[in-house]
C-alpha cells in the first residue's frame, strides 16, 4: 500500500502541471484551484487502482481531472466564475503577458465548461475520436461542438484585432 | 489567427504549472483522508446490515 502511494506521488509529481492548469482554466480563486486540486487528486487515487494504463498515462489524468471539474462546476453552478480568468500570483500573470498565451487566457474564459475541455483536449493534440473517448461523449458531437466554437470566437475576437479561421 | 496557434501557449502553461513545487504530505492527507472517510463509513454500513437482517428475519413470514 505504501508503496502505491509513493506510486501515485510520483504520478501526480510529473502530471502536476497538467492538474494545476486545468484548476486555473477552471477556477480563477487560488482557494478554489486549491480545493478543485484537492477533489481531482482524490478521484485520481480512487482510480489509480484501475488504471492499467490502457490509455497515456496522461490520458487517464485528463479524462478523471477533466470529468471531476466538470462535475464540480455542474454542481456548483451558482458560483461559476464570470469575471475574467486571472491567475491568483503575480509571477503567472507576468509569465502569461505573452500574446499567445494572453489570447489562450481570454479564449478560455469565454468558453462554456464542455466547450472549455474539448478546446484543452484540441490544444493537447487529442483527435475529436480521443476527445470523445475522455469526455464519454458522440465524436459528432466533439466536431460539432468544436467548430461552434471556432465560428463563436471569429465573430467574438474579430472586433478585439484576433481573427479565427 | 488559429486556434491550433494557441498549442504552444497551452503547453507552455502546463509547463510553467509544472513547475510548482507538489508537496507530498498534502497529497499523502488528501489520500489518506479518503481511506480514513472510507473506514469511518464500515461501522455505519455494518449497522445498516444487521438492522436490515434482523428487520427481515423479525417480518418474515405472513
Amino acid at each position: 500500500m505504501e508503496s502505491q502511494k509513493q506510486n501515485f506521488i510520483r504520478v501526480i509529481n510529473a502530471n502536476q502541471g497538467i492538474v494545476r492548469s486545468l484548476c486555473k482554466a477552471y477556477y480563477t480563486r487560488s482557494e478554489d484551484q486549491k480545493d478543485a486540486y484537492q477533489d481531482i487528486i482524490l478521484q485520481l487515487w480512487k482510480s489509480f487502482d484501475t488504471f492499467r494504463g490502457e490509455s497515456g498515462l496522461s490520458t487517464w489524468i485528463y479524462r478523471v481531472s477533466l470529468n471531476t471539474l466538470l462535475t464540480k462546476v455542474r454542481n456548483e453552478r451558482n458560483k461559476i466564475i464570470t469575471e475574467p480568468l486571472q491567475t491568483s500570483d503575480d509571477i503567472t500573470h507576468h509569465a502569461m503577458a505573452d500574446d499567445d498565451r494572453e489570447l489562450l487566457r481570454v479564449v478560455l474564459q469565454s468558453l462554456k465548461d464542455v466547450d472549455k475541455a474539448i478546446v484543452i483536449l484540441f490544444l493537447e493534440g487529442y483527435k475529436n475520436k480521443e476527445i470523445s473517448q475522455i469526455l464519454d461523449i458522440t465524436p459528432t458531437n466533439v466536431s460539432t461542438r468544436l467548430n461552434r466554437v471556432k465560428t463563436e470566437l471569429k465573430t467574438k475576437f474579430k472586433n478585439h484585432g484576433y481573427e479565427f479561421k | 489567427m488559429n486556434l491550433n496557434n494557441l498549442k504552444p501557449a497551452w503547453k507552455q502553461f502546463v509547463l510553467f504549472n509544472s513547475m510548482h513545487a507538489t508537496d507530498q504530505q498534502e497529497i499523502l492527507f488528501i489520500i489518506e483522508r479518503a481511506d480514513r472517510e472510507a473506514i469511518s463509513r464500515l461501522p455505519g454500513f455494518m449497522a445498516n446490515i444487521i438492522t436490515f437482517i434482523i428487520l427481515t428475519i423479525c417480518f418474515q413470514g405472513g
